[in-house]
Formats: C-alpha cells, structure tokens, sequence
C-alpha cells in the first residue's frame, strides 16, 4: 500500500486555514472601511450648528429635527413594541409553551421576522396614514412597532426559556403568586440578556429607512405634530439631502446624517457589549 | 430507643456484610414474594399521628402512568425517607404532597391526599395556603437572584404583614436555625448566589421554614452538595424534626438509615413495603426489599 503524502495534506490545510482567514478579515475590512467613509465624508458637515439647525434647502442647514424626530418615532415604537413583545413572550413561555394557540404564534411571529420592512410600511400606510387622512410620526412609530414586536418575543422566549425549571419550582412552592415569580424572580434572572436583546432590536429599527418614507414622510419642521403631521427622521434625511437636491453641500450634509445616525447605533450595539461583559463578570 | 437506633446506625455504616449475616439470616419473619408486587404491606394503619394519609395515588405523565395505588401513612414530626431506584416514582410521589406537579399540563394525579381532613388533590383546595404550610427543597439549590436577606424576606413579605425590626428578627431566626447566621451575618446584602453549594442548600430551607410550614418534602436535597455540607444538612433535618414532619426522597440509602424514623421502599411506581426504617433495613418483609436494600440492584 502506498502511504498518502503527508506534504499534500499539509498543504491543503494550509489553503483552507488561509481562505477562512482571509475572508474573516473581510468583515473587519468592511465595517473599517464603511466608517472611513462615513467619517472622511461626513466629518466636514459635523457642527455645532448642524446639530441645532433643523433641515432646509439652505447651506446652513441642520438636522436637530431628524434627530429629535427619529428619536420620538423610535421612543413611540419602543412603547408600543417592547411591552407587547415582552408580554408575548412571557405568554409563550410562562403560561402556554405547548399548546398548538402557541405554536401557531410562534410561527407567526417568526414569519412577521422575514416580512420585508417596506411592506409593513405598506401595511400601516392603509392601517394609519390613510383613515387619519395625513403621514405622522405616530404612524411610523406604529410601523416600526411591528417590525420590533416579533424580535422582541423572540429575545423574551429565548431568555425566560434559559431560566431553568428548577427556579419556577422553587418559586411556587413557596407559594409564590406567578406574576411575582415571572417579575422578580425570572425576569431578574433574565435580565441582561432580556435588556441586550431589546437594546439591538431599538437598534435595528432606528435605522430603518423604508417604512418611514409611507408613514411619517420628511418635513423641516420640528416634531410638534407627531400625531398629525409628517414628521422629520435621520434616515429620510440622508435619503432626501442625497437624492432630491442638486447640490453638492445637501450631500455633505446627508453623510454629516449618516455620521450622527452611525455613531448612535455603534453606541447602543457597544452599550449591549458592555452590559454583557458587566454581568459576567458580576455573576463570576 | 435512642440507644438502640444508634447503635443499629452504626452496625450499618460500620459494615455492611455484618448487618447482613446478622439480621438477613436469623429467624425474622421474611415474606418471600417473587412474583409482581402486591399491594403496599399495612404498616401504615398502625401510625396513629398521620399528618399526610394518602390513598389510592396513581399519577400519569401524559398516557403513561407513573405511581399505581400508592398507600402511606405519614407521621407527624417524624423523617420519613423514601427509597427506591431511579425512576420508580420517588421524587414524583413526593411532588404531589404540594401539587407542584401541577405546573406541568401533562402531568395528572388522582386518588386521595389527606391533609387536615381534606383531599388535596381536590380542584378547590388553595394551594397558596396548601404551599405554606407543606415547604418543599429540592434537588439543586435554587437561591433566588436577590440578596441573602431578601431571598427569605420574599416570601416572608408575602405571607405576613411584618415591621421591619421583625422582618430582619424573623429572617435571622430562620438562618440561625439553619446554622448559617454566623456564616453570612455579615453579608446579608450579598446575592445568595455568592453562596456555597451546602450554604445555598441551607439558605432554601431557612427560607422554607420561615413561613413556618407543617411539612418539609426535601426532594434530593444533598445529591448535589459535597460529603461535608451534607452531614451539616443531616444534622440539621435531625433538629428540624423536633418541629416539623419531614418526608425525604433519597437514593442513598445509608443517609435514609441515618436521618429516618420510618422509611418506604417504592418499587416501579409502587409502594413495596413501608416500616419503621429498622426493620426495613433489617428484616424486611419482601425479597426485593432485601435485594435493593443489599445493593443487589440499584
């Protein structure tokens, strides 16, 4: 028999050890690079005064009403999103993990996930903007809620579902009511995954573009009529000073856009990082 | 007695093969029962003081049935252990003492538990009430994510409208008995995770008797913890009984010879034979009694 050549696997190896490498590196070349851009391009519009000077066809603009407007829409989202997530997933989990009412959910939650954002835009187009008779932030806050609602059940089941049984033993036979079991005792346990989980899906939908340009459009006014009128966002933003203008510094400004919202959704995503070291290292 | 339970301890610990030649083959009444298990023997109407009667327990787990026709008589302030090898229904007799079985849709149990005259296995009996009264520990530790204190204040607050001066009385009363004052005094704000495994094991039971039950069902309680903080839990359940009635599932059978008054052997979801943990240990009526309890299965 002859001995395969030790040399040739050797080599081999080498080739799949350095393909996998090198395209891990990819995703650190990516975001680096996307960043570069971002700062190299944006940092000339970052100012003082294109912080506090609300959007408008003019040189001096700014975008405080984009940032005050995503972050009331992203605020209204969180409120309705969060709590309905949260109370589905203790549903699904606390009260009826078996039953075929909570398959069902399941499934649907997770098919809520794959729906394309712009179709939900859509969706509450009809549901909001069309009865009420105008585009709001309200509107989008309600769009984005969606979009939230199954991550957030997701996140919650997957972290009540971590708690072990043993703990819920414990509990009841202590006698202990189940609302205060699910609030002080699991919810404790859970709680940084649970707060992680929430924080990167408020991430994800603060920088979503699509369902906002159907519900609360874009306006150069402050976000005083949230309920009623359209109503400014860092997204819409970048999109109307990078498309809809033929001059060169609504561009710039729409980078300066991407900066400011960039840094936001770096933050929230370290803050998650940061929570989670936190914690391990309290429960060591 | 006391002498005489003592010393029969330690002829078993001591060694095995003694107690055998000594008690196996001498002229003890031995009913040899090759064939399936009959009904439970009625050791059971001879206990006078029973805090728990129960009667005719069968238990399912969906379609598949668990406990068949369990009898036992539980005395008031006394160990009762519970032995048998796994999987015979031990731990899930004992979770039916408080219904915690009925977290779990699927698992259903009917005939009768009689506590203070009433049937607990009955739809309208409160189980808060019921929980408060029968305390339960369990295999793991199970610390609540809060501090020392509050891990038995939690459910001390509940239960009671107290002060604070009384709430602080009432938690050190329950770790004093416990035997963990001196140890966590200090670290009352501490998490009850912080813990060791035995010292979390300790602080489950202060919280249990805090509220101040009638029984203790300690499922396991010293299959997770270390050779020392065992003996500490044993010789805390031998303090524990002068005041309440403690019902023990164990699979090590010489802790059930040490802690134990009376002690039941299940078998395949059934109650072989039920005695005074003597004469379990000793002369025990049914052959398989005798083969388990020699180690000839497990």
């Amino acid at each position: 028999m002859k001995k395969r050549d030790l040399l040739g696997r050797k080599v081999c190896n080498a080739i799949f050890y350095s393909m996998s490498l090198l395209i891990t590196l990819a995703i650190c070349m990516i975001l680096f690079s996307l960043l570069y851009t971002i700062i190299k391009n944006g940092s000339n519009a970052l100012s003082c005064n294109f912080l506090i000077k609300p959007t408008s066809p003019f040189k001096d603009s700014g975008i405080s009403n984009a940032i005050l407007g995503t972050s009331a829409i992203t605020f209204g989202a969180t409120v309705i999103g969060v709590p309905a997530g949260i109370f589905t997933g203790i549903y699904l989990i606390e009260y009826d993990s078996q039953s075929y009412f909570s398959k069902v959910v399941r499934i649907s939650a997770e098919a809520l996930m794959g729906v394309p954002s712009i179709v939900v835009g859509l969706f509450v187009y009809s549901l909001v903007v069309v009865p009420t008779g105008h585009f709001s932030g309200f509107a989008a806050s309600v769009a984005l809620a969606i979009i939230m609602y199954p991550v957030v059940i997701k996140v919650t089941s997957d972290m009540l579902q971590m708690v072990p049984n043993a703990t819920r033993e414990a509990a009841i036979a202590l006698s202990i009511p189940k609302w205060r079991m699910i609030f002080q005792i699991i919810f404790r346990m859970a709680k940084s995954g649970l707060l992680t989980g929430v924080i990167l899906a408020i991430a994800r939908v603060s920088g979503e573009t699509a369902p906002l340009l159907l519900t609360s459009l874009f306006s150069d006014a402050y976000p005083t009529g949230y309920f009623s009128e359209p109503t400014a966002s860092l997204t819409v933003a970048i999109n109307e000073n990078a498309t809809n203008s033929p001059f060169e510094y609504m561009l710039e400004k729409a980078w300066g856009a991407a900066l400011v919202i960039t840094i936001a959704i770096l933050i929230l995503n370290i803050s998650c990082q940061l929570i989670n070291k936190f914690t391990a290292q309290v429960k060591k | 007695m006391i002498s005489e339970k003592l010393e029969f301890k330690n002829n078993l610990v001591d060694d095995n093969t003694i107690v055998e030649e000594k008690y196996f083959h001498n002229d003890c009444e031995k009913i040899v029962n090759n064939s399936a298990i009959t009904a439970a023997d009625c050791f059971y109407n001879s206990i006078s003081d029973s805090v728990i009667s129960v009667r005719n327990l069968n238990f399912s787990y969906g379609d598949k049935q668990t406990l068949f026709d369990n009898h036992i008589d539980i005395k008031r302030k006394s160990v009762t252990a519970i032995i048998g090898p796994s999987g015979c229904g031990k731990s899930t007799h004992l979770r039916t003492y408080n219904r915690i079985f009925d977290l779990y849709k699927e698992q259903k149990a009917d005939g009768e538990i009689i506590f203070e005259g009433q049937n607990i296995l009955d739809k309208k009996t409160d189980l808060m009430a019921l929980r408060q009264k029968i305390g339960m520990i369990f295999q793991k530790p199970t610390p609540f994510p809060m501090s020392i204190f509050e891990n038995i204040a939690f459910s001390l607050k509940l239960h009671y409208k107290l002060k604070r001066s009384e709430l602080h009385d009432r938690v050190e009363d329950a770790l004093k008995r416990v035997g963990l004052w001196d140890e966590v005094k200090d670290k009352l704000k501490k998490s009850g995770n912080s813990l060791s495994g035995g010292q979390q094991q300790r602080l489950c039971i202060a919280r249990a008797i805090a509220v101040e039950p009638e029984v203790l069902l300690m499922d396991e309680p010293t299959s997770a913890i270390d050779p020392v903080a065992t003996l500490k839990i044993e010789n805390l359940i031998e303090e524990l009984v002068k005041k309440y009635t403690i019902v023990i599932v164990t699979h090590n059978m010489q802790q059930a010879a040490r802690i134990a008054d009376n002690t039941a052997f299940f078998y395949e979801g059934k109650i072989v034979e039920y005695d005074r943990t003597e004469k379990i240990f000793t002369c025990p009526k049914y052959k398989l009694t005798e083969e388990y309890i020699t180690g000839r299965f497990s």
